[in-house]
């Protein structure tokens, strides 16, 4: 077992993770995911101007953010046009992205157990988790590369 | 070390220090204000040297007249300039570059050296004849006999027979006589605005040459030429003129008309008025004019010309050109019967023609009046007032063959000497031209950076049709456009080097180029200096030529009419310069040289190890050395001085930050009190600018914290030792805006980043300049320096000059009209306050495209900027 990775071994630094100011639009965060869409990354960490981290935006959150409110999801009378996105979301976009993101409440440490995350991430439902050293924010860990790292461990 | 060196390094320090504690010291504001004097008193004198040397630049391209006088004065404001640069600029930063003072003392020596040389005659033989001499023996046939001669020799146009008394039997009867210190003294003490004393003074010194002896010698080379040239047109007792050819005669226009001529001189006179001439030197007019002009009694030395007197028919003036349009090709004719006296001066009505070019040509006569009278040489000497015979009463002195004939002349005269010129003919009794003599032309003068109403050649697309001359003269090449360092290395030779700024840096391959386009740029700038100094024709301010004008494109840049057309434009370059009637002109050559070690620049790189004292070679070296470093103690000034509360008012605005207010003379309203000070009353200019570039776009975001607020949640920041100390130290500063009516420094803290402005925007577009730092921030390295590479990438959009080093920034704007430096701080107005923690979504290359392109949108919504 002592080949086995830990967090600081799998976590993605933040360096290379998107993130923004809370006052930035929910446009620029749509434009960032776009660019960062071929490396996996699907959310945006949202940080003050101390660089503390506020909160997540998750590509759910934006959509739901942007997406037109139906008072009853498709009654057969209601037409769904296009159109009710762009009305929805022309009056979002400008928005900041605090408005929008997901609170940040659970942080794991570089040194932490991989299956104590497994078990952050299945108790909680959630893929992505802050990673911390020394109370400050240095990366996430991926469900994705969690989830390969511990089958890999159950096959051998 | 020897122990007085270490003393005085010991001392040195000493000071240093006192003079740093008192920068620490409670009121940096005194001392603040004298060095900001002192930075302001270097950008004026070296603007003002820099339009000296320009103007003496200009002077020495051969197309303008000038005298002694111009040269000494025109050195001596150099060198008092120069002097106020250093000194100011040690004053600025603390006695650093005391240095500086080094390579100019020995220019300074150099060039007054050169300067005091006194102008020698040459010895020569007494006399020499028009065979012996040319426009290259100036200094011993004076100028009005080399340029007969000349005409003869270089050109084969009629002249008469003749020879010249040298200067140096000028000298040789001078000192036979014993009379140059009394001549030497008398013009010493002369007061030239006192008329009695100056007409008493004239009298006796012309006295004292009439009165002289001519050496035996002389006299005899005299005679004996005057034989020689009789037995050559095979007449005896031919009658002569006697013509004064002092040293600076007919080289410089202003000395026109101010000595003697004797016509008709019989043989039995001919000592008498050659003696005559060399004291007409000496009248109260030639005396005044030395005086005025400041010559040295040493060079006023003339030779004399004997000449074959024309029995003229008929005599006149040519111009090569119309002195009040010398850009129309036109020659102007004057005529009258008889005797040449009478064609100038309007003593009787004269013939006027008015011949054009464009290979016809068109005749047009214009009579003033009948000739009644005309003068004529008389039997025994001398000249008499006759009446003009009736068979030519009323009749052009001149037909359409002759009149050809003097045309052909003049341009022939023009293209040889390179200037316009004011000729003189005579036409004996058979009919035949003669040239009798040809100086410079006054011509209505073209000034420095004149802008001009195009004059368009036909038969070539117009590319470009305005802009400022920066350098006069035609050329032509392949289009090669400079946007930066890198492409220097490949520019071609003879190519036209085409930018969009006038950077010092391009003078590099100057020597290399056929001429200079530019879209912006200053004609006092060093890149103008440098081009005039290689007489690289240079157009400037065109606004388009990056636009319009493309790598490889053949154009002729006619920087006489700031036009530039496609293709090679034969005519254009036929008004290439050839020669200079001036060229032999020893206070041209003076000027040269003496510019030889004032304007060539080599310290063309800040970055190299040579921009130090020590490489400055020259004086335009030093400026351009001071220039620059005066730039960084200024701005190191306001960096590091701290200023007493007192000395600051808290600025009352609508920004959501704090700014405390240094008023160093008149950045505010006056009859302001108080603590505060509300935005309308800032009446400095480059803050104003400064200040609608912060405020024309809403913030986005929450307002920052005051600096109080902000260290306590920065305190996670300050302690971490990742980040910088320097950006840590800066979150204790308070945001200082410096000012007055011109300057500003102002200094932004804005999260993790920071930035410093600074500007001075003068109604002198050469003491301008715009400075700004950007620095910092809180994301990883890599976001950090693609912000700073996406603020380059903007600021090099509008025209600055940007070095990055890591995750800073330096941007740089020099020399231009305060409209064009107001719209630039507006854009860093705009970026110092929208970049705000912009490092933490500089993700990758996309998303800086994405900013820049959407910062660009916003910027350009608020600022005035043609592109």
């Amino acid at each position: 077992m002592s080949e086995q990775k830990k967090i600081r071994d799998l976590f993605i630094s933040i360096a290379e993770y998107p993130h923004m100011p809370y006052w930035a639009t929910l446009k620029e965060a749509i434009v960032q995911l776009n660019v960062a869409y071929g490396t996996g990354h699907h959310t945006v960490l949202v940080f003050d101007e101390a660089y503390h981290l506020k909160g997540l935006l998750h590509q759910s959150d934006i959509l739901k953010g942007a997406r037109p409110e139906y008072a009853e999801l498709c009654p057969p009378d209601v037409e769904i046009k296009w159109e009710d996105l762009e009305a929805s979301a022309a009056k979002q976009l400008d928005r900041p992205i605090e408005e929008f993101m997901s609170p940040f409440d659970i942080a794991v440490g570089v040194e932490d157990h991989l299956l104590k995350v497994v078990h952050l991430m299945v108790n909680n439902n959630i893929n992505l988790l802050p990673v911390q050293e020394s109370e400050k924010i240095v990366g996430v860990l991926r469900m994705h590369d969690l989830f390969h790292e511990i089958t890999e461990f159950l096959l051998k | 070390m020897p122990l007085s060196k270490n003393i005085g390094t010991m001392f040195d320090f000493f000071i240093k220090k006192r003079q740093e504690k008192a920068l620490r010291d409670a009121d940096d504001r005194e001392l603040f204000i004298l060095r900001y004097k002192a930075f302001r008193e270097v950008l004026r004198n070296n603007n003002e040297v820099l339009m000296t040397m320009a103007d003496m630049q200009e002077k020495a391209s051969g197309a303008f007249l000038f005298d002694n006088a111009y040269v000494q004065s025109s050195y001596q404001a150099v060198a008092d300039g120069m002097r106020a640069i250093i000194d100011n600029l040690n004053v600025l930063a603390n006695e650093k570059y005391k240095d500086l003072i080094i390579p100019f003392q020995k220019n300074d020596e150099a060039i007054r050296n050169h300067l005091a040389e006194k102008v020698t005659i040459p010895k020569t033989e007494y006399v020499l004849t028009l065979d012996e001499i040319g426009k290259e023996t100036i200094p011993s046939a004076g100028g009005k006999l080399a340029h007969m001669a000349e005409l003869r020799n270089a050109l084969g146009i009629p002249v008469p027979h003749g020879f010249v008394v040298t200067t140096y039997a000028y000298q040789a009867f001078v000192e036979h006589n014993q009379i140059q210190d009394v001549l030497n003294e008398r013009t010493a003490k002369l007061d030239i605005r006192n008329y009695d004393e100056l007409t008493a003074t004239s009298e006796e010194m012309q006295q004292l040459v009439r009165e002289g002896q001519i050496p035996a010698e002389v006299e005899r080379g005299i005679l004996d030429a005057y034989r020689a040239m009789c037995q050559g047109v095979s007449a005896k007792n031919l009658k002569v003129s006697v013509r004064s050819s002092a040293l600076h005669e007919d080289i410089m226009a202003s000395f026109a008309g101010q000595y003697e001529t004797a016509l008709n001189v019989p043989d039995g006179d001919l000592l008498a008025q050659y003696t005559n001439i060399l004291a007409s030197q000496f009248t109260p007019r030639a005396l005044f004019y030395y005086k005025d002009k400041g010559f040295n009694i040493e060079e006023m030395a003339m030779a004399v010309g004997i000449v074959a007197m024309v029995q003229a028919r008929a005599s006149g003036i040519m111009y090569s050109r119309d002195p009040g349009d010398p850009k129309e090709d036109v020659i102007l004719i004057n005529s009258v019967w008889g005797l040449g006296p009478y064609a100038v001066g309007g003593v009787v009505p004269t013939d006027n023609y008015r011949v054009s070019g464009d290979g016809e040509i068109k005749t047009s006569r214009e009579e003033s009046g009948r000739q009644e009278v005309m003068l004529v040489g008389e039997a025994e000497g001398g000249t008499r007032e006759v009446p003009v015979p009736k068979e030519l009463l009323g009749r052009p002195c001149l037909n359409d063959e002759q009149i050809a004939e003097l045309v052909s002349y003049a341009r022939m005269v023009e293209a040889h000497f390179g200037q316009p010129q004011d000729m003189e003919w005579a036409m004996d009794q058979g009919g035949r031209l003669y040239l009798m003599q040809s100086r410079p032309l006054r011509v209505t003068s073209p000034t420095l950076a004149d802008e001009r109403r195009p004059t368009v050649v036909k038969g070539h697309k117009i590319l470009l049709d305005k802009g400022t001359i920066a350098c006069r003269g035609v050329g032509a090449g392949p289009v090669y456009v400079v946007s930066s360092e890198e492409d220097l290395a490949d520019f071609p030779e003879g190519g036209v080097l085409v930018v969009r700024h006038t950077h010092n840096e391009f003078a590099v391959v100057l020597q290399k180029a056929s001429a200079v386009v530019s879209d912006i740029g200053t004609v006092l700038g060093h890149l103008a200096t440098v081009a005039r100094e290689y007489n690289v024709p240079a157009i400037f301010n065109t606004e388009k030529a990056t636009k319009v004008l493309s790598n490889g494109m053949q154009v002729t840049v006619d920087a006489m009419f700031a036009n530039v057309y496609e293709g090679v434009a034969e005519e254009v370059l036929r008004e290439k310069k050839t020669d200079d009637a001036l060229e032999a002109s020893p206070i041209l050559k003076q000027l040269r040289e003496i510019l030889q070690m004032m304007t060539p620049l080599n310290l063309t790189d800040p970055r190299s190890p040579d921009f130090s004292p020590k490489g400055c070679k020259t004086l335009h070296d030093i400026t351009r050395f001071a220039h620059e470093v005066s730039l960084q103690a200024m701005f190191d000034l306001s960096k590091e001085s701290h200023f007493a509360e007192r000395s600051t008012k808290q600025l009352v605005c609508d920004v959501p930050m704090q700014w405390w207010i240094i008023n160093l003379e008149d950045g505010i309203r006056e009859g302001v009190e108080g603590k505060k000070v509300k935005c309308e009353d800032i009446v400095s200019i480059p803050m104003q600018a400064i200040w609608e570039g912060i405020t024309a776009l809403p913030w986005k975001g929450p307002p920052p914290v005051d600096t109080k607020g902000f260290l306590s949640v920065m305190f996670g920041a300050m302690t971490d030792p990742s980040i910088d100390p320097a950006v840590r130290k800066r979150f204790a500063d308070k945001n200082y805006i410096v000012i007055s009516k011109h300057f500003c420094n102002l200094n932004s803290r804005l999260g993790f980043h920071f930035s410093t402005t600074e500007a001075y925007v003068g109604d002198n577009p050469n003491e301008n300049y715009v400075s700004f730092i950007f620095k910092g921030g809180a994301a990883d390295v890599d976001r950090r320096v693609r912000r700073v590479q996406f603020v380059a990438r903007l600021l090099e959009r509008f025209d600055f000059r940007v070095e990055i080093k890591d995750d800073s920034l330096l941007a740089r704007l020099t020399g231009h009209d305060q409209d064009y430096l107001k719209e630039r701080l507006k854009v860093l107005g705009h970026i110092m306050t929208h970049t705000r923690q912009l490092d933490m979504v500089m993700y990758n290359d996309a998303m800086v495209k994405y900013y820049y392109e959407d910062m660009l949108k916003g910027i350009e919504s608020i600022v005035r900027i043609s592109h």
